[in-house]
């Protein structure tokens, strides 16, 4: 039921953006944004409801003493909010896209979509993707921890997480290039520090200092590969924790 | 919660569990069931720390909490869904609870009442057959004949390997059933003794006068006159009032306690 109405919703959605739309041809770039936005919206509000049984004494209680390990429970949500949540999705966006084009080519007496995939494309959805791990991995943390209105208090928490790593990093930034900042706050945390000579040059002569390449590519793969298991790691060991 | 806390139950009993509400007895029994740690110390059952929430454990432990949850599905999908995760699940014996309980087979358990339901989760929970199992204040909800089938079905559902731990505020709910007393108060354990013992060594009666007996243990006012405790000076075992037993218990002079 829930694939049809997710099915249905996207049609609606494709329908209103091709009919709107000036050109004669549906290209994958015109696709893309919807996608990327439906992916990660639907996908991490489900992400967000998976441990929402622990917030319910009743609920909680049915759910630790299901006689199963806690990692059997575990990899059963991961696994259903990942690889089951992407193939409901690819499943649903596909059959949308099809049935759209389909109505569109009907009314218009031609085909209207273009299926060649470029290689920027192909680059952006590999980070699309990358992106989508991790935030799905970061709205599951969350749901560890926060059981009611999990999504809203994750997304507070790591507001305040990137706040506080923004300061700590601005001032050490101001510490260790005392008054050769562009501005007090002229630095981006693991990446670089824009700085001027002395504090009487105009700003827009100063320079960025970036981290080393060897640093960036680090912490790329930290980002893409190390974080999402390390996140995943950690909601295990909140729910092998957890007490009612 | 508990402050030196030392407790052993063994199987082939039915263990009532009486305290006054917020005495600690949901704690206790969360703490069996691993779903509270503590501080400091071990909670061991049938040789797993409860803490740890093993399958194997698991499998052989079955928890009725006082609120409890059914997922909304009829009553044969639901013995479908959880009972394989119950290896020694008798699916007979549930439809025979059931029948006890004049629960209908075919109904669905969103439409049941809260009792019914409670009969629902009893019946699976006795059909897990589990060593042990775990009961928060189970006669809530349930009418007085559903009380009394109650106590008839744990009877018959007792034997050698189970140990069965019912707690209950509601102390004459347990009446006939329970071999042996555990009574907790402001989380401490003050009371814990077999049936047998107490009726040997406490005589339980009513007389119109006190003047007419001696040795009270424990006296409380009733309709007839007063409803009393005395030594039991011959040593045969006589009726037990539970709730006498379970006030006089709770008196502050702890006299009760002196004679075990």
């Amino acid at each position: 039921m829930s694939l049809v109405v997710l099915v249905g919703v996207l049609i609606a959605l494709g329908l209103i953006g091709i009919f709107t739309n000036s050109g004669d041809i549906i290209r994958p770039t015109f696709l893309l944004p919807f996608y990327g936005i439906l992916l990660f919206v639907a996908g991490l509000i489900f992400s967000g409801f998976s441990f929402m049984q622990l917030g319910d004494k009743p609920k909680g209680i049915d759910y630790l003493l299901l006689p199963a390990s806690h990692f059997e429970k575990f990899l059963t949500t991961l696994l259903v909010t990942t690889v089951g949540f992407l193939l409901v999705y690819h499943v649903a966006f596909g059959t949308a896209t099809f049935i759209g084009a389909g109505i569109v080519s009907l009314s218009k007496d031609k085909h209207v979509i273009e299926t060649g995939f470029s290689d920027d494309l192909k680059r952006d959805l590999i980070q699309i993707y990358h992106f989508w791990f991790v935030a799905q991995a970061i709205i599951l943390l969350g749901s560890a921890y926060f059981h009611k209105y999990s999504i809203v208090k994750t997304l507070f928490a790591l507001f305040i997480f990137i706040l506080l790593i923004g300061l700590v990093n601005a001032a050490f930034m101001n510490i260790l290039f005392h008054g050769h900042l562009a501005h007090w706050a002229a630095s981006a945390p693991f990446f670089g520090v824009a700085l001027v000579r002395d504090s009487n040059v105009e700003v827009y002569r100063s320079i960025f200092l970036e981290a080393p390449l060897w640093v960036k590519d680090t912490m790329f793969f930290v980002w893409r590969f190390i974080l999402p298991p390390a996140l995943w790691a950690l909601a295990y060991f909140r729910l092998k924790d957890k007490e009612i | 919660m508990f402050e030196g806390l030392n407790l052993e139950l063994e199987a082939g009993h039915v263990y009532g569990l009486l305290g006054k509400n917020g005495a600690g007895k949901s704690s206790l029994l969360m703490q069996i069931a691993g779903l509270l740690f503590p501080v400091s110390g071990t909670c061991k059952v049938m040789g797993y720390e409860s803490k740890y929430r093993q399958p194997s454990f698991l499998s052989n432990l079955f928890l009725v909490p006082e609120e409890f949850y059914l997922p909304q599905v009829s009553i044969d999908r639901y013995v479908n869904t959880y009972a394989p995760f119950y290896p020694n699940f008798d699916e007979k014996a549930f439809h025979q609870y059931l029948h006890e309980f004049q629960v209908p087979r075919n109904q669905k358990l969103t439409e049941m009442s809260y009792g019914q339901k409670k009969k629902v989760i009893i019946s699976f929970g006795l059909a897990t057959n589990t060593k042990c199992l775990i009961m928060d204040e189970p006669t809530n909800g349930l009418d007085i004949p559903s009380k009394s089938q109650f106590r008839k079905v744990i009877a018959a559902a007792v034997n050698e390997e189970k140990c069965i731990v019912i707690s209950t505020h509601q102390v004459r709910d347990l009446d006939n059933l329970i071999d042996n007393i555990v009574v907790i108060d402001n989380h401490k354990i003050i009371f814990k003794q077999d049936v047998e013992t107490v009726t040997e060594k406490l005589s339980f009666r009513s007389v119109k006068q006190l003047d007419e007996t001696e040795n009270v243990v424990f006296a409380e006012s009733s309709v007839l006159g007063h409803a009393v405790i005395t030594e039991n000076a011959g040593g045969t075992p006589g009726r037990l009032d539970m709730e006498l037993l379970f006030n006089a218990v709770l008196e502050p002079s702890g006299r009760i306690n002196q004679l075990f």
